[in-house]
């Protein structure tokens, strides 16, 4: 597949729907080449130095759309972070969940600590976004939004190309980029980084995380160590409650330990 | 009985005399040097005409004045914006209907054969949009069919014109600019109602050309986007006056529920201050074009009418 860095475009419009149809017949009228995009929300054709959009066809699952705004307010805020060329350092690749295989203390009750919003609050620290963008994102109708905002960065867009008026099935990537991917990477990396900083902090009462969840026996001192290990890093959590049960490792039978 | 003398104005007579011979030379020169009529009074009234004052007609001499105009009019460059071969197709595709006029005056250049082609509703002779009028040209007449099918309900909404290049009458397709022009062609539905088959033709490929066609790709997208951010504060316009006169009405509620004589005055204080800044927006608003005299009128009326039944007082002076 073809990647195009950017394309850069003079004129953005939004449509009613029945536009479409016509600038379509009007590209194959003139024999044109330009772009096509079919989104969830949207429809997108580039023509010329033109982008027409339009809304979707049928719009599913029409709960997420709301928040649709933070994509434009991660992107922009994202671009202006790495045009003032501030540095971050990618830290080292941890796993995204790991477990104490050495764990004994099965007869302790376990406790968990949830970092809240982590990879949003995440990029607020490191300042990969901004206050008031923060701030929009956090209601939870949100929650799938701004996620997929931050995972999106970078990515670029996948167009279909129009050849002489014809919609063909080549494909073409416009806006990847490298250093907003990375960006995303950062978040990401540093959020396990932490799991395991706060694993090296418990040591053998650590039980296990899972990207921003942590596990460990209910002890005042443990809760104090990852409570103040979270604010240092001016992380938001909140403490999960548990029982006597075990954590339970997936698809291990043999690990589960009954009450 | 000797004949009355005819008090002739000598200024109006060489004036026309100089107008007679511009068009003459304007009319032999290539579409893309042609000037409009409004450009050839403008040049004569500033640089032409003051040159000859308190000389008589009869001392107008051809081959000076013809030199004189040629000399105004050799430092005027060719338009490359009048080739319709340069312009990009993607600036034509939609335009809306009651926004054709506006269209036509503020975004296609002024030098070149268009015809706006409505099939049924009517179709106005190829004419060159330096003359354009809009009443002339029978664009009106189109308009206002089309508006009253849509009343009728014979036509829907989902109508646009679009611009396809096409060949003139008896010319050839050998890229000469004069010899296309730009049909704008109603689309309902998203399918033109006349035919849309467009004329091809490929300039060569240099770096020469490709530099003119960015240049008149970017004064046209330029143009557009004036146009749509002007219809953008039209709307914006129009809704803060209708903000703005509801504010009043609430004010008005207020005043008459209040009781205490410090509310009642307080409030009439913010009723002057927002009749003061409402009419300084229709002022401002009317001065950048965002409505027509009438508009403005009306709704300059609309808010003193409801500032007097707020029991809004203005000084004598106002």
């Amino acid at each position: 597949m073809k990647t195009v860095k950017n394309i850069k475009l003079k004129n953005n419009e939004y449509h009613p729907l029945y536009r479409e149809k016509q600038i379509l017949r009007f590209i194959k009228d003139y024999s044109g080449d330009a772009l096509i995009r079919k989104g969830n929300f949207s429809t997108e054709i580039i023509y010329g130095k033109r982008s027409f959009m339009f809304p979707a066809q049928k719009i599913e699952n029409k709960g997420n759309k709301k928040g649709l705004f933070l994509f434009s307010m991660v992107r922009k805020d994202a671009k202006l972070f790495l045009k003032e060329g501030k540095k971050i350092r990618l830290p080292k690749q941890y796993p995204v969940n790991q477990y104490n295989d050495n764990f004994q203390g099965f007869e302790y009750r376990i406790t968990g600590t949830d970092l809240n919003h982590a990879y949003w609050r995440i990029a607020y620290n490191l300042g990969i976004i901004t206050k008031a963008t923060y701030i929009k994102g956090l209601d939870n109708d949100f929650k799938v939004v701004r996620l997929a905002a931050l995972s999106t960065l970078g990515t670029g867009k996948e167009y279909q190309v129009i050849k002489n008026g014809v919609v063909t099935d080549e494909l073409i990537k416009v806006g990847v980029d490298e250093d907003m991917k990375l960006l995303y990477k950062i978040i990401r990396y540093t959020c396990y980084k932490y799991m395991q900083q706060i694993k090296k902090l418990l040591k053998d009462d650590f039980v296990a995380y899972r990207t921003d969840c942590i596990y460990y026996v209910d002890k005042p001192e443990n809760r104090k160590l990852v409570k103040d290990f979270c604010n240092k890093n001016e992380m938001l959590y909140k403490q999960l409650y548990g029982d006597k049960k075990a954590l339970y490792k997936e698809g291990d039978e043999s690990s589960k330990q009954s009450n | 009985m000797a004949r009355k003398k005819r008090n002739v104005n000598k200024g109006v007579a060489v004036y026309n005399r100089i107008l007679r011979e511009f068009t003459k030379i304007n009319n032999q020169l290539p579409e893309d040097r042609k000037l409009s009529l409004a450009q050839r009074r403008s040049l004569i009234s500033e640089q032409i005409f003051p040159q000859y004052a308190g000389v008589a007609e009869y001392q107008l001499r051809v081959r000076d004045l013809r030199n004189r105009i040629i000399s105004v009019i050799e430092p005027i460059p060719p338009k490359e914006i009048c080739d319709i071969n340069l312009i990009d197709p993607a600036a034509l595709p939609i335009i809306d209907v009651f926004g054709i006029d506006e269209y036509l005056q503020t975004v296609v250049p002024d030098c070149i054969y268009v015809r706006v082609n409505a099939d049924e509703f009517g179709t106005t002779r190829i004419f060159n949009t330096r003359e354009y009028n809009y009443t002339r040209s029978g664009v009106r007449a189109i308009v206002e069919n089309i508006r009253s099918a849509m009343d009728d309900g014979m036509l829907p909404s989902t109508v646009d014109f679009a611009g396809y290049k096409k060949l003139r009458p008896k010319k050839r397709n050998d890229g000469t600019p004069e010899n296309y022009f730009l049909d704008f062609i109603l689309n309902v539905a998203g399918e033109p109602i006349a035919d849309s088959t467009v004329v091809q033709y490929d300039l060569p490929r240099t770096k020469e050309v490709k530099k003119k066609e960015t240049k008149v790709r970017n004064i046209l997208l330029g143009r557009l986007k004036q146009l749509a951010s002007k219809k953008r504060r039209k709307k914006r316009s129009t809704k803060t006056h209708r903000t703005n006169v509801t504010k009043l009405k609430k004010i008005k509620k207020r005043i008459n529920r209040a009781t205490r004589a410090k509310t009642i005055k307080n409030l009439n204080l913010k009723l002057l201050e927002l009749y003061n800044k409402t009419m300084a927006s229709l002022d401002r608003d009317f001065n950048n074009g965002l409505m027509t005299p009438e508009q403005y009128q009306i709704r300059k009326q609309q808010v003193y009418d409801n500032f007097l039944k707020m029991g809004g007082q203005l000084d004598e002076d106002s």
